[in-house]
């Protein structure tokens, strides 16, 4: 047999590279790791299913956590009966919950729609100023925080309720809101309060609502009569505080 | 000669299994450099066959071309222009061209060698 030649060797080794660069690019085709990049039909159709399978599982367990509590609630009235004294301290624990957060709410207030500049020939002339044109967190923030000072019994986000501790964040081109909710305009406020107070609160003068406006974002706001708030799902997990008992 | 073979498919299983990790946002330059370092093995090919391959090109001509491709698609990225469209184009059709040359080089031999064997029944 002969023996490979010097240029047979160069080739080995060259096509080790090639081999080696081509398994790098094909890894590189990651279909969950991709952001921004062409996706796919089939990748669209992928998630869409997954995302299916996912709020079905979801719901279940939604279901699970309502059948739990109502079993709950059961036994806290059939404790109730027994004795007035019970009957205050579920009254506390009603009212306790009403705070926290931990009860679906239901009363006048009003909507708000928060959504970016549309795309217009300004917006497209001077791309650059593409962060006024859109909300941010902070926007969001201000937002909240005014509903709360105009008096805002509760608040939802796009259906999730915010809580004492819920964060509001970025998160790129999406907000995150609580501990696990992540949404993309357009953003849906709920709040339950005195709907005149409420809307009020925006027509003062230092309103956030004037900046947005002049921005040209969107900044619906829409008095209702009824507006369902609905509770947090979740843990309530305190790892580092504790309460301290207090001697009277 | 079926060492190059080999040497892809331990290159590939080196690839896959070697823990380096390029990241996603330079895969596609990855790819170019891929299309890049194909051209220049098949341009390797066609300089053997035509028995002028000299080992310093072939060498220089891979890691350039593959470098050069990266970079201007990275470039070209970062200035909005498609430009790795440049290195797709000129790959490609050099890709071509150089197999065409690779193919006519065997046809010829295969024409020869009947030619002869045509020639010996006579």
């Amino acid at each position: 047999m002969k023996k490979p030649s010097k240029t047979v060797w160069l080739f080995s080794l060259i096509c080790v590279l090639l081999g080696f660069f081509t398994a790098k690019a094909l890894e590189g085709q990651n279909p969950e790791m991709e952001i921004g990049g062409v996706t796919s039909l089939q990748n669209v159709e992928k998630l869409v299913n997954e995302k299916k399978t996912l709020e079905k599982k979801r719901d279940e367990l939604d279901l699970i956590i309502a059948q739990h509590e109502s079993l709950l609630a059961q036994h806290e009235s059939k404790a109730a009966e027994s004795s007035t004294h019970l009957q205050q301290v579920q009254r506390k624990i009603q009212e306790t919950r009403l705070t926290a957060g931990l009860l679906r709410v239901e009363g006048p207030g009003i909507e708000i729609i928060l959504n970016d500049r549309k795309r217009d020939s300004f917006l497209t002339n001077e791309p650059y100023l593409i962060n006024y044109f859109i909300v941010h967190d902070s926007d969001m923030l201000h937002v909240i925080n005014e509903l709360r000072g105009a008096g805002a019994e509760a608040i939802a986000i796009n259906g999730t309720r915010i809580m004492a501790n819920s964060r509001i964040s970025c998160g790129g081109p999406t907000i995150h809101v609580g501990k696990s909710g992540r949404f993309a305009p357009p953003f849906v406020i709920h709040a339950i309060g005195d709907p005149d107070a409420l809307t009020a609160g925006f027509q003062r003068e230092y309103s956030i609502y004037h900046d947005l406006i002049a921005w040209g974002l969107e900044f619906q706001i829409r008095r209702m009569d009824s507006v369902v708030i609905p509770r947090y799902l979740g843990e309530v997990e305190y790892t580092f505080a504790k309460a301290i008992q207090e001697d009277e | 000669m079926w060492l190059p073979l080999i040497g892809i498919l331990i290159g590939i299983i080196l690839g896959m299994t070697l823990p380096i990790n390029i990241p996603t946002a330079y895969s596609s330059y990855m790819s170019i450099a891929v299309l890049a370092a194909l051209d220049s093995v098949f341009g390797g090919i066609r300089a053997s066959l035509e028995k002028h391959f000299e080992a310093d090109v072939f060498i220089s001509g891979f890691f350039g071309n593959a470098v050069l491709a990266a970079g201007l698609a990275y470039i070209g990225d970062r200035l909005n222009v498609p430009i790795y469209l440049c290195a797709i184009f000129v790959f490609g059709y050099r890709l071509f061209n150089n197999f065409a040359q690779i193919r006519r080089h065997f046809l010829g031999l295969l024409r020869k060698r009947s030619f002869i064997e045509d020639n010996l029944d006579k």
